[in-house]
């Protein structure tokens, strides 16, 4: 038997009758290209199948290959080996699931050393991708591939994104015997199933620090969690330690109205649409809602009241008196969503960052935060995984949904340890609202049996809200953004003149023209 | 059967209403886009809001600038954000002393900080007020591409020329079957994990094909979809207003190139020749070639197998072709030489300089080589090969505006 890879399959070829490739598992016949195909990702059942059956493959051309040495790993600590041995004893297949911030990193470049075999290290964005690839190699003399945020380089250990690797995975998926998916929680989502349908790839690590229930794409495609620790595991040792701070808000009396009223309207639709069908999820509900006007204006009033409680007066002035208060701080600023976070950049003028702000822009504004020129910075997302900032010690929440697993990551971001440091957390929650239950739910993921209560008793319809799961909202944020970047010119700040363009004139255009339409008047 | 999809595409009737919402975007110029998008809530215009929201995109899409507007905002943010700004004084010497580094006038240091962010960037049309045709085509091809985007099987019909069509699709990787239905051909996409099950992961190489539908005066698209509510169903087939210049049709391809290297050493080279009927099925040669009294056709075949490259070659057999040449991608074929003895097939290589490079004298060592072991072809296929109508192309004659519904 003859086993070759194609565009993200196997295709069999035998090498006598006697050889019945429908017979294996998975195999399929390709009437275009004449040939049994079968998935890639089922090439070590079929390889054992084929052994078990006592049939020499002739030719396997999905050998990945070996590595050269020279590894210099950082020293392991205790649950990092622990990990490392749990995953090798599951057949090297299997979940880590560790806090953010605790070195997961170094849990899956041992593994790629100690395995010895070409490697793919799958991040969900551009960010992680630097990281990954800057962290291997400093642990490994050799170069290192990137697929993603421009650039198609492949070598034995490969860093791709996720959206990078869906269309390499059909050229390059039998190059690798390991395969290392970061943020692994992201499976069957952001990271599409088929990226991982489509690699050869024997050995499969998942890293997560919020593993998802049993049973779904992870657990198929890469293995169970094989090892798993909470926060409230490691703050004090591994991590750095904190205090969540609540910051009880007022809306004004005129905020209290409308929020009442879209509340109102809101939980009428829903509380009708409930009581017939009791089991609807919320991407059910939202589907009957677009049926009718009624349904419609109930989802804009909910899309409404969010916006209010994303940032109503009280949290414009908590963030100033907290970021006053810690003015000598490195804050990062947690929004719910990229209205609100540029709203924020707006007001304070703390840079943004967001999917919309390109890599060049993003690692010079993390250069000037570590280097203390910027000590706030403000996102709604893509701060919450994977971004390295070791200096940041003040968490504000502004806003976010009721997600235990963001709620995780953020508070990661402020925990990787520091000789005497305590990190603080505020988080900002308007009182009497349906924020209270969001904040209730996110803080179960954090694992702490003292975490504060939140500040006042939900409103009376917040049960509604929780049965709305407002998290089923897409969350992910692709990394095939913009690439605002392509320019890689960086003006140094002497030269920063703005050029000649008509972008710049219609700007000036169109503030002439609103100032003779208003008499000048703003 | 799985359940019809609708997709309400835009013609002539929506005229009225799209201009309506230009007026509106004209009484938000300079504003950001999200205002727009409030003003055109509060606008009353009496058109379902995902139809009001897909000429917005069409807007949005048709306005290009991207980089340009990038670079613009990230200088402007480098000068204006940093430090958090407390209080309105220290806010408004910042903004005073960006506006002085930028060469802009303070009040519009707002407008360029977001040039590049979709939702905070001004509302600006530096090309003057786009004609609502224009946006309804856009929108239209936005709209077919979505649906492909979450499909895994597509059926497209047409009656002139696919060549275009079957070179995207195995461009993109797709496997693509050709086949003969009366006077019209047949393309049936999909990619190769579809096989084992429904997949929208082919969704942005079957969407490429979507631009190239302009250059079909008449196609039917078949588009099975996989969405959340389960297996939707789409068609679409003209009259539908589309862009002229949308499709991205690569430079120069190792065919043609071929072609031209050809050409240099003397030979007759028509590129493209009309498909050849195999039975039920197209053959797509890239090149026919005439050489030294010998027309022989060539086509360049990906990924492949010993029994794919036979029964390619029966295919041509049965058109009554004996004079072809496969040329095949050396890093993606089998490289068992003992297998592969055919003087009809041909190795070429691909390096990440040249790209594919099919070496000219090799093939015409083999049209030779046919020439002397087979008589020469006429220049119409044989018996068992049919070749359909060359009906023109529109593509060329109309580029640069949209085809609209008589």
């Amino acid at each position: 038997m003859r086993i070759r890879f194609d565009r993200g399959t196997l295709v069999l070829e035998p090498d006598g009758a006697h050889e019945d490739p429908s017979q294996l598992p998975g195999a399929c016949w390709d009437a275009e290209l004449h040939a049994w195909r079968a998935p890639a990702c089922g090439y070590r059942e079929l390889a054992a199948r084929l052994a078990e059956r006592g049939l020499a493959v002739t030719r396997d051309e999905v050998r990945p290959a070996g590595l050269d040495g020279g590894w210099k790993l950082a020293q392991a600590r205790w649950y990092q080996e622990v990990a490392l041995a749990r995953w090798l004893a599951a057949d090297r297949r299997g979940v880590v699931a560790l806090p953010t911030g605790t070195g997961k990193t170094v849990v899956a470049i041992a593994a790629i050393a100690q395995l010895g075999v070409s490697a793919l290290c799958l991040v969900p964005t551009r960010v992680l991708l630097d990281q990954w690839a800057r962290a291997l190699a400093a642990a490994w003399p050799h170069p290192i591939g990137r697929l993603g945020d421009g650039e198609h380089h492949l070598a034995p250990v490969t860093v791709a994104t996720y959206t990078s690797a869906a269309i390499w995975a059909q050229r390059a998926g039998d190059r690798f015997g390991l395969v290392v998916v970061d943020e692994a929680h992201h499976v069957g989502a952001w990271c599409p199933r088929e990226v991982l349908e489509m690699l050869v790839a024997p050995a499969r690590l998942g890293l997560t620090a919020t593993p998802p229930a049993p049973g779904g794409a992870l657990d198929t495609l890469v293995g169970p969690v094989v090892y798993a620790l909470a926060v409230h595991d490691l703050a004090g040792h591994a991590l750095a330690d904190y205090e969540l701070i609540p910051v009880p808000i007022t809306l004004t009396g005129e905020e209290r109205l409308r929020y009442r009223e879209l509340r109102r309207r809101f939980s009428a639709a829903y509380a009708a649409v409930a009581s017939s069908m009791p089991h609807l999820s919320w991407q059910e509900f939202v589907s009957v809602a677009r049926r009718s006007a009624g349904g419609r204006k109930a989802l804009d009033a909910w899309r409404a009241y969010r916006a209010l409680l994303a940032y109503p007066h009280g949290k414009r002035a908590a963030l100033r008196q907290v970021l006053a208060r810690h003015a000598t701080s490195r804050a990062l600023i947690f929004t719910g969503d990229n209205a609100t976070a540029y709203a924020i950049a707006r007001e304070l003028l703390i840079p943004p960052i967001t999917h919309e702000i390109g890599r060049l822009e993003r690692e010079q504004l993390l250069e000037r935060f570590r280097r203390g020129e910027v000590t706030a910075l403000v996102s709604s997302q893509v701060l919450d995984e994977g971004l390295d900032i070791p200096d940041a010690d003040l968490a504000i929440i502004v806003g976010g949904t009721s997600s235990a697993r963001r709620q995780v990551q953020r508070v990661g971001r402020v925990l990787r340890p520091r000789a005497g440091k305590r990190a603080l957390v505020y988080e900002l929650v308007v009182e009497e609202s349906a924020e209270v239950d969001y904040v209730k739910r996110r803080r179960a993921g954090l694992g702490a049996p003292d975490a504060p209560d939140a500040p006042d008793a939900p409103d009376a319809d917040a049960d509604a809200e929780a049965e709305a799961k407002p998290d089923a909202e897409p969350d992910a944020e692709p990394d095939a953004e913009p690439d605002a970047e392509l320019d890689p010119e960086n003006e140094p700040a002497s030269r920063r003149r703005l050029p000649r363009s008509r972008w710049v004139a219609a700007v000036a255009a169109a503030r002439d023209r609103r100032a003779q339409r208003t008499g000048g008047r703003p | 059967m799985s359940a019809a999809l609708e997709v309400e595409l835009f013609d002539g009737r929506d005229a009225a209403w799209i201009d309506r919402v230009l007026d509106v975007v004209e009484t938000a110029l300079g504003q950001p886009w999200r205002m727009l998008t409030e003003r055109l809530d509060a606008a009353g215009l009496r058109v379902p809001a995902r139809r009001v929201a897909a000429i917005v995109r069409a807007l949005r899409a048709s306005l290009g600038g991207r980089i340009e507007r990038a670079r613009i905002a990230r200088m402007a943010r480098g000068a204006a954000l940093g430090m958090p700004a407390l209080d309105g004084a220290a806010r408004a010497a910042r903004i005073t002393a960006a506006a002085a580094e930028l060469g802009i006038a303070p009040e519009d240091v707002d407008g360029v900080l977001w040039a590049d962010i979709a939702m905070e960037r001004p509302v600006l049309l530096p090309n003057g007020r786009p004609r609502a045709a224009d946006l309804a085509a856009i929108a239209n091809l936005d709209r077919i591409q979505q649906a492909l985007r979450r499909a895994h099987r597509a059926e497209l019909v047409v009656w002139d020329r696919a060549h275009e069509l079957v070179r995207t699709a195995k461009r993109f990787g797709l496997l693509a079957s050709v086949s003969r239905r009366g006077d019209a051909t047949v393309l049936g996409v999909t990619g190769p994990l579809a096989l084992f099950r429904a997949t929208t992961i082919y969704g942005n190489a079957l969407a490429a094909l979507a631009p190239l539908l302009i250059d079909h005066e008449r196609f039917d698209l078949d588009v099975t979809c996989d969405l959340r509510t389960g297996e939707r169903h789409l068609h679409v087939a003209p009259p539908v207003l589309l862009p002229s210049e949308t499709a991205r049709r690569p430079g120069r391809r190792p065919a043609a190139r071929l072609g031209g290297e050809l050409e240099a050493r003397g030979c007759t080279v028509e590129a493209e020749p009309p498909p050849l009927a195999s039975g039920e099925q197209l053959l797509f040669p890239e090149l026919a070639v005439e050489h030294r009294g010998t027309r022989a056709y060539v086509e360049l075949v990906g990924f492949s197998t010993d029994e794919y490259l036979a029964h390619r070659l029966a295919q041509y057999r049965s058109a009554g072709i004996d004079a072809v040449v496969l040329c095949v991608d050396a890093t993606r074929a089998e490289d068992d030489g003992a297998r592969n003895e055919d003087p009809r097939v041909l190795r070429y290589t691909r390096t990440r300089a040249r790209g594919a490079f099919v070496d000219p004298t090799a093939v015409l060592g083999a049209i030779e080589r046919l020439g002397a072991t087979s008589r020469p072809p006429s220049r119409s296929p044989g018996a068992g090969g049919r070749s359909p109508s060359r009906a023109p192309s529109s593509s060329r004659r109309d580029r640069g505006r949209p085809r609209c519904p008589p």
